[in-house]
């Protein structure tokens, strides 16, 4: 993996936008995730949509703090395990996890910024796979899985989905039903979020029950996620640059299967993340070392762009958990939690290498305006 | 020092915008404030610009964060297609704020940074996606991070739309930032936006 690809025009933007959610933050237009928000990227001429998928009706015991299995019946494109944010639900016990999809197809949504109920319902993922493919579109999905509100003793919901182990075990199960229940000439159209190294998606999901069929396996697009973690992480708390390497030099070899490498970095002055802005990512040719930030590492490594999602606000009020819950980012260099950056356009610019990344984005409007 | 200290105290929650708790429109925006009108820049109808160095020299002079302008417009006071600045800025060396209307039909913010595409110099536009209307009584919040625009509703509530940029200007002393906020109306969406007391001019 020494070879070092020639690089693009560094003067010019060229980034390329993903549609988060579709186009939906506008006033009285679509909903986050329908297919109204959708046909609006895609009039656009946005080729990215991005959405987020959510397990339906999970098997278990009914209670979903003791579950067996985890497995979903249906996968809708749903941002909340709650429905009341922007559905015409009331009851907050009603979640997507225990609502089959007719109950779902039964709720409408409020209109962006209004009290308005609007026509549209809540999108099945079978018929965002069918537009993308009708549309010639690639669909990024970012695959939710069950996790707990809350952990140990403050735990309030889905108690039994607190640890690693089961959270991925619901994302498996998520991700085999979403590849199985695709047909294979439509998996072209579809790329899916993942922390995990190539090879251990392969096994797990290539493994009983429910396996991927290897065919079906190979046929899958990727985006590789970086983000601040404990996983990345020395001893001493120092950020491992080698570790990095490795997970996507692990890539790096199916690149075929890439469609581009997300990043996540909050800002230039986070201990947490700013590794990921340094000229830390070497590369050794010959008698020679050259070492670039992780954009511009992952671009000639790969041929591919690396991408970020510059976290713009969901609502009013910021940014929303899964739970409904809102939370207020802060600004870099003023202490407190937060300290994050992203939402600001002309910086992200500014930072090396960044006119040529994967904008996942809900301002496309914005960043058309910045590109060349 | 003194200044810092009171800054630092100071936090005042300046906005609760819901139907339950309802707060009287232009006028309360600059008591929740704390500030009078002689704080404030207050102007005539119709559109108006500020000269960028008087804006930069009384932010100086104050070290103050932001600062609030009034206004009251009717539609008519902007061209009926088009872009029409209403205010323009320059806060300080590298970043120029402007704040208009569009096509007589909703507001936008026009952001200058000293970052450069090739040979041009960056320009962003923010449309403001909330539906505040063109017409009204009017309080615009300048900062170096952000720009609000509240407007009176009519009767004792009023609308906001602060846009965040995350500038690092070295002054700004918000402790949120997003790219922006809007005004949803959903009666559980209380929302608070923290400014310091002493950020006035």
């Amino acid at each position: 993996m020494n070879t070092v690809r020639s690089i693009p025009d560094l003067s010019a933007t060229d980034v390329i936008i993903q549609a988060h959610r579709g186009i939906w933050g506008k006033r009285n237009t679509n909903q986050e995730n329908t297919i109204g928000a959708m046909q609006a990227a895609v009039s656009k001429g946005y080729y990215l949509l991005e959405s987020d998928i959510m397990p339906m009706k999970v098997q278990d015991d009914g209670t979903y703090s003791n579950s067996s299995s985890g497995k979903p019946t249906d996968l809708a494109c749903f941002h909340d395990f709650v429905l009341t944010r922007y559905t015409s639900e009331t009851n907050d016990n009603h979640r997507i996890y225990n609502r089959t999809k007719s109950q779902l197809k039964y709720l409408s949504l409020y209109k962006p910024r209004t009290e308005e109920v609007g026509t549209e319902k809540i999108m099945m993922f079978d018929e965002l796979v069918n537009y993308a493919v009708n549309n010639n579109r690639i669909i990024c999905v970012d695959m939710k899985n069950l996790e707990s509100k809350g952990a140990g003793s403050s735990c309030s919901q889905l108690c039994d989905w607190e640890t690693q182990s089961r959270k991925n075990e619901s994302l498996y199960h998520n991700l085999k039903f979403a590849i199985n229940n695709t047909a294979e000439s439509d998996l072209k159209n579809l790329a899916f979020k993942t922390y995990a190294e190539y090879e251990d998606l392969k096994n797990e999901l290539t493994s009983s029950p429910d396996a991927v069929s290897l065919s079906k396996f190979n046929k899958v697009l990727w985006a590789p996620l970086l983000a601040p973690a404990d996983k990345w992480k020395k001893t001493n708390g120092d950020y491992d640059v080698q570790l990095i390497q490795k997970y996507l030099d692990g890539w790096f070899l199916h690149n075929e299967s890439v469609l581009y490498y997300e990043t996540n970095f909050f800002n230039a002055y986070d201990q947490e993340s700013s590794i990921m802005l340094k000229n830390d990512f070497c590369v050794i040719s010959g008698s020679s070392t050259a070492c670039y930030n992780i954009m511009e590492y992952i671009y000639r490594m790969s041929g591919r762009r690396a991408g970020i999602f510059s976290e713009e606000p969901v609502g009013g009020k910021g940014t929303v958990s899964r739970w409904g819950d809102w939370n207020i980012k802060g600004l870099q260099n003023k202490g407190g939690s937060g300290k994050d950056r992203r939402g600001d356009h002309l910086w992200l610019l500014s930072q090396p290498f960044f006119k040529h990344a994967v904008i996942t984005t809900d301002r496309p409007d914005l960043w058309d305006q910045l590109n060349d | 020092m003194k200044k810092q200290n009171n800054i630092l105290i100071s936090f005042l929650c300046i906005l609760l915008i819901s139907f339950t708790f309802r707060v009287s429109a232009q006028s309360n925006v600059t008591t929740a404030l704390g500030m009078t009108t002689t704080d404030n820049l207050t102007t005539n109808s119709g559109p108006k610009s500020y000269g960028f160095g008087s804006v930069r020299n009384k932010l100086n002079t104050a070290n103050a964060d932001c600062f609030l302008i009034t206004a009251s417009y009717t539609a008519s006071d902007f061209a009926a297609s088009g872009k029409q600045k209403a205010y323009r800025f320059k806060l300080n060396n590298n970043t120029i704020l402007e704040i208009g209307v569009e096509d007589r039909d909703h507001w936008y913010i026009r952001r200058k940074a000293s970052l450069s595409n090739g040979s041009n110099k960056l320009w962003l536009d923010y449309e403001i996606y909330d539906d505040l209307g063109v017409s009204g009584n009017f309080t615009f919040i300048i900062g170096h991070y952000f720009i609000a625009i509240a407007v009176d509703d009519g009767s004792s509530n009023y609308k906001l739309a602060p846009v965040f940029f995350g500038m690092d200007s070295n002054l700004g002393t918000l402790i949120s930032h997003m790219g922006e906020f809007t005004g949803e109306t959903y009666n559980y969406d209380l929302r608070d936006v923290y400014i310091h007391r002493d950020s006035k001019i």
